[in-house]
């Protein structure tokens, strides 16, 4: 039974943190965008597209790793990891994905 | 990136945005013309921040920085380097600058040669040695202005300035997509690796058309040959095969001869971005190698003072 409550507290506080990961994300790309005139069709979100959907570029991918550093006062996250792959940049970077990308380096 | 307020004496202030890196020894990079901070992509800043605090910032009127009606002459922009570092409690830094970021490193050094450690001049065009940039002096001239009159780009006959004003044409909306065939050429010059870059572009378009950018950029008042030839500092040049500049590269290691000089193969003027992870070894391979001869002078010099206490040590016995 113990196992199971583990488990299960485990479970909520990691969707928590989660939800708490993409607050945060929502939190810096809404200031980032503020005066960018942007017309969302739908809400900043984890399906958001930082290129295709907010016209991101690289100072502006930048700028969103810088934040999210400060926010978690945390230099160490291995963000090469999430933004680029054999050596290239990615040509796509998804709000869902950098949740999930951060949730085990802000574990620890 | 956090940010301060740069800008002294007649230059007015501007927000300066950067960004910091590892930790270690200073080394700052200094981005070029029309380009922002994120030039210098991470696989060009994880082989140096293994081993030194790096960091990287947009110059005024360029990236996330404020853009002030003046203040972009190269002495101007050296002051706010200037400015940044004494604000950052960086005391001495390595100073690595590409295109006209060298042209502001070059500026720098003259006017504060005790804040630097170390020069690196990664394809500067450097005025006292090639006060011109015409396109039909260009290396390549034969193969690349065909191709540029391919894509409708005659460069005027009497422009000084060739890469300036192929920089403003390709920013314009006209030539966006066009300036993408150009990808994989020396005369690729892209605003951004990730996205279009069309809120760079736009941003050095309005740079040039609503302050006095242009004139200021090309405002040289130093370093002379004379005061390039006296930086006592290790410097590293750095130039793509296929670059313009090659005068300038040559121009450099007769004034410089005991300077570090490095090709980037097969590249033209913007291979820190074709080739991040080569430049960003190849500096750091050239810091430690002026690390190590700072340490073997060292142990000369500890040598010299053991030596110079036995010698003491025999005459007190002697006496």
């Amino acid at each position: 039974m113990t196992n199971v409550t583990e488990t299960t507290r485990a479970a909520a506080s990691g969707k928590s943190g989660e939800q708490a990961i993409l607050s945060v994300l929502v939190e810096i790309l809404e200031d980032m965008i503020a005066d960018w005139d942007m017309d969302l069709d739908e809400p900043l979100g984890t399906g958001t597209r930082l290129i295709i959907d907010l016209g991101f570029e690289s100072i502006d991918v930048v700028q969103f790793i810088a934040a999210i550093e400060e926010h978690y006062r945390n230099r160490s996250i291995p963000f090469e990891e999430l933004v680029m792959k054999d050596g290239r940049y990615v040509d796509e970077i998804v709000v869902g994905n950098v949740v999930t990308f951060l949730k085990p380096h802000l574990a620890h | 990136m956090g940010s301060v307020i740069c800008g002294s004496g007649n230059v007015a202030p501007a927000k300066i945005s950067y960004r910091q890196v590892g930790e270690g020894p200073d080394v700052i990079l200094i981005h070029g013309l029309a380009a922002n901070c994120a030039f210098w992509q991470m696989d060009l800043l994880l082989p140096l921040s293994a081993k030194h605090r790096v960091t990287v910032y947009d110059l005024r009127g360029h990236g996330y920085s404020g853009m002030t009606e003046s203040g972009y002459r190269p002495s101007d922009m050296a002051d706010d380097l200037l400015s940044l570092m004494d604000q950052l409690g960086i005391g001495k830094a390595t100073i690595v600058g590409h295109s006209f970021g060298g042209a502001v490193a070059l500026r720098f050094i003259e006017k504060y040669p005790a804040r630097v450690e170390n020069l690196v001049l990664a394809d500067t065009r450097v005025h006292a040695i090639q006060p011109t940039n015409y396109a039909r002096d260009w290396p390549n001239a034969a193969e690349a202005l065909p191709r540029l009159h391919a894509l409708g780009l005659d460069i005027p006959d009497d422009e000084r300035d060739s890469g300036i004003w192929l920089l403003e044409q390709l920013a314009k909306p006209e030539w966006r997509s066009e300036r993408h065939k150009l990808k994989g050429s020396p005369l690729y010059m892209p605003f951004a690796p990730f996205g279009g870059g069309t809120r760079s572009a736009n941003k050095w378009l309005k740079l040039l058309k609503t302050t006095k950018a242009r004139q200021e950029i090309s405002f040289i008042d130093g370093p002379t040959a004379d005061q390039i030839s006296q930086i006592s500092q290790p410097v590293m040049v750095y130039y793509g095969s296929h670059s313009t500049l090659q005068d300038s590269f040559r121009g450099l290691q007769k004034l410089l001869p005991n300077c570090s000089a490095v090709i980037a193969p097969k590249a033209g003027h913007f291979f820190p971005l074709s080739q991040p992870l080569a430049f960003g070894t190849e500096v750091a391979a050239f810091l430690a190698s002026t690390e190590s001869a700072k340490s073997v002078i060292r142990i000369h010099s500890d040598a010299a003072t053991t030596y110079g206490r036995v010698r003491e040590a025999v005459a007190a016995e002697s006496k």
